[in-house]
């Protein structure tokens, strides 16, 4: 529980022959995290296995028709798939999978060739249409709009500053009709050859934009607008033919996506390992309970031709972190890897965070009310979205400990219901003179064992991995100060001289201890035990801070409930619900993230180094 | 509501001892919030590190909570 898994190392040889069988043992098993084997003088790195271009090619392919055809990731549906391919849908070889996406490939060629002639003869027809209308429009008949020797013509909008005037200083002849469209006007000009010139330069002023003159053969507007009507459904066919075939390969594609992938890997794993001309060689670690099995089936895969070698992992290792927690404990391994793993000789805090992370987020937010909405609210969510499993476990967890701190603190929604074991508003005590909260002398008790359960979990990491000499002048020197200031202050204010000296002596033994662990370091960073111990303040701050958010919404809301009048009433309710529900929400974001945060900064930096990599077992995939 | 002077004069210190300890802690933790995340955008890993190394000047305003609740024990008591 406080350990990762105990890793050994292995190291697999054989000849080449037995490569492909001990790949695939290797992979159906999921348990060997791999060693990258580096190209060195002496050994090689293997080659892929023979098929690795094949699978590769057909890989592509597979991809390429997945994103053409707009094919969104999800849990495949292999019986679908089946009913297209036959029975044997599901195991096809690479040949028949090779053809089978090249003729997909082209079909989908194809009907992007069809679908862009048929946009084109769609564009065409609305540009001949939009002629016809033109002309319409105008009154002109479009076969006016011919090659002439001698007359140029400009059909188009110009702006609505354009006048017949400006044409008649250009040139006599001419023939001008028009009509207003919004806020310009269509023109159709006819003038002599040799002005064509000029009098483009004046329509060009009014920022003349041509109406292309089209002919596809047909007579009339009505005629156009047929022919588009019927190249409109051959468009909507086209796209239904695409989305059938969409449809019908979908999962067809998806399955031998994720198939040919996990080939792939396995094709091109002996890249990461070393090799000879003859012989190759694995290397890896093993979780410890599993390696006689696996050492028992590569044999049998193998006809007992291959050699595996296991040896323990040396100090120096970089073992990868396999953690391993019971049920409960398991979601709060999220909050330690979002922080960094452990090391594999390191202690896993998951368990510490497990104990004591509920314990500091109830005390913030102990309150019966918030606790059950919280632990409703975090249900619902675990069952609408499976996803958020660990983080919604880790909150219901807290939810519950809300309600038990709830109780102590006698709490429903901020109104104290009943005498608890502890007031949060009401207990005082008094403190060298001062009247503070009782609530804020247990935060900066829990704060004290708290830290010092830190330094102790370190004294044990460094114990196993420096051996005691560190531990006790690194960790136990800090408890030596603790112990050390609290006689040198209770001796001072009893008036004690005996004890104030040896306080005082202890002090100085502990200053040299920490230098001699930590340096000039260490020494700087005295204060920080007060600092440390003194941020579990917050405990007592941000449940205060809530109970008093509560209290005005309750007081608020009670001054509407006695007004007597049924819409006053209804709106104190609003409020009521309003409020608490403000309140519920910054009640669970402040204690998660300061509970987290008294872990990670004040716990943890007593004993917690991490930057364990993640056992990642050759064959496992992350979806 | 009758508020003695002092009562309230006390009052207004303890809240100058909170606030302006969060000020600090705010603008301090924004510089170093702005560097951590450009961090991690680099290196998801470093979050761990980027978090601690921004709560850090949160320090200040705990001290400020501490001398607020001294300053009210004090005057309270």
């Amino acid at each position: 529980m406080l350990k990762s898994d105990r890793m050994l190392k292995v190291l697999i040889t054989g000849p080449k022959t037995q490569l492909a069988a001990t790949i695939e043992s290797l992979h159906a098993r999921r348990i060997l995290h791999l060693i990258e084997h580096k190209r060195s003088a002496e050994l090689d790195i293997g080659r892929p296995l023979e098929d690795a271009g094949k699978i590769a090619d057909i890989l592509v392919r597979l991809r390429a028709l997945i994103t053409a055809l707009g094919i969104k990731p999800r849990p495949i549906n292999l019986e679908a798939a089946a009913q297209v391919y036959g029975a044997g849908g599901a195991n096809l070889d690479y040949h028949t999978l090779d053809s089978l996406t090249k003729d997909m490939q082209e079909r989908i060629a194809q009907y992007h060739e069809q679908a862009k002639n048929l946009a084109e003869r769609v564009a065409k027809q609305e540009s001949e249409l939009k002629f016809f209308e033109v002309c319409e429009k105008l009154g002109i008949e479009p076969a006016v709009f011919a090659d002439y020797e001698s007359v140029a013509y400009f059909l188009g909008y110009v702006d609505a500053a354009f006048t017949e005037k400006a044409v008649k200083g250009i040139t006599k002849q001419y023939e001008l009709t028009s009509a207003k469209e919004n806020a310009r006007q269509i023109i159709a000009l006819f003038v002599p050859t040799k002005v064509k010139e000029k009098v483009q330069q004046l329509i060009q002023q009014h920022h003349f934009a041509p109406i292309e003159i089209t002919s596809e053969g047909h007579a009339s507007a009505q005629e156009c607008r047929h022919e588009l009507k019927s190249l409109k459904v051959d468009q909507q066919q086209l796209q239904e033919e695409f989305e059938q075939l969409k449809q019908e390969h979908a999962d067809f594609l998806l399955h031998y996506e994720h198939v040919l992938r996990q080939e792939a890997e396995k094709q091109e794993v002996p890249l990461r390992f070393g090799a000879t001309d003859n012989f190759f060689i694995v290397q890896g670690w093993v979780p410890e309970e599993q390696i006689m099995s696996l050492h028992a089936e590569l044999r049998k895969k193998t006809d007992d031709r291959i050699h595996v070698m296991v040896d323990k992992p040396g100090r120096h290792d970089d073992v990868p972190v396999k953690l391993n927690n019971p049920k409960p404990v398991k979601p709060f391994e999220f909050l330690v890897s979002l922080y960094t793993l452990p090391k594999y000789q390191e202690i896993d805090p998951s368990f510490f965070l497990f104990l004591t992370f509920p314990i500091f987020f109830g005390f913030m937010l102990g309150d019966i009310g918030y606790g059950l909405a919280s632990l409703l609210i975090f249900a619902f969510i675990r069952w609408k979205m499976p996803a958020t499993k660990q983080i919604s476990n880790i909150l219901m967890l807290a939810s519950f400990s809300s309600i038990i701190f709830g109780i102590i603190f006698g709490e429903i929604f901020g109104y104290e219901a009943f005498r608890g074991l502890l007031s949060r508003e009401h207990d005082m005590v008094t403190i060298a003179g001062n009247e503070v909260h009782l609530l804020l002398a247990y935060a900066i008790l829990f704060g004290l064992l708290h830290v010092n359960l830190g330094f102790l979990i370190g004294f044990y990491n460094e114990l196993r991995m420096h051996g005691l000499k560190a531990a006790v002048l690194e960790k136990l020197s800090w408890i030596l100060l603790e112990f050390s200031l609290a006689i040198t202050g209770v001796a001072y204010v009893q008036g004690l001289a005996a004890p104030l000296y040896g306080g005082i002596a202890l002090f100085a033994l502990s200053l040299v201890m920490i230098y001699m662990g930590e340096g000039v370091k260490g020494l700087i960073e005295l204060p920080s035990i007060f600092t440390n111990v003194l941020s579990y303040a917050r405990l007592m701050a941000l449940g205060l801070a809530s109970i008093a958010l509560a209290v005005v919404i309750n007081d608020f809301a009670i001054e509407f409930f006695h007004s007597g009048n049924i819409l006053l009433m209804m709106a104190g309710v609003l409020i009521l619900v309003v409020g608490h529900l403000i309140n519920l929400g910054l009640g669970i974001l402040g204690p998660f993230l300061h509970s987290l945060r008294l872990h990670y900064v004040e716990f943890f930096s007593k004993f917690y180094k991490g930057g364990g990599k993640r056992f990642k077992p050759f064959g496992d995939y992350e979806e | 509501m009758a508020v003695e002077l002092g009562t309230g004069l006390v009052a207004v210190g303890a809240g100058l001892a909170i606030g302006i300890t969060a000020i600090a802690a705010a603008i301090a933790e924004k510089e170093i919030g702005a560097a951590a995340v450009g961090a991690m955008a680099e290196k998801e890993e470093l979050f761990g590190k980027g978090l601690i190394l921004t709560v850090i000047p949160e320090t200040l305003v705990i001290f400020g909570l501490v001398v607020a609740i001294l300053i009210i024990g004090m005057a309270g008591g």
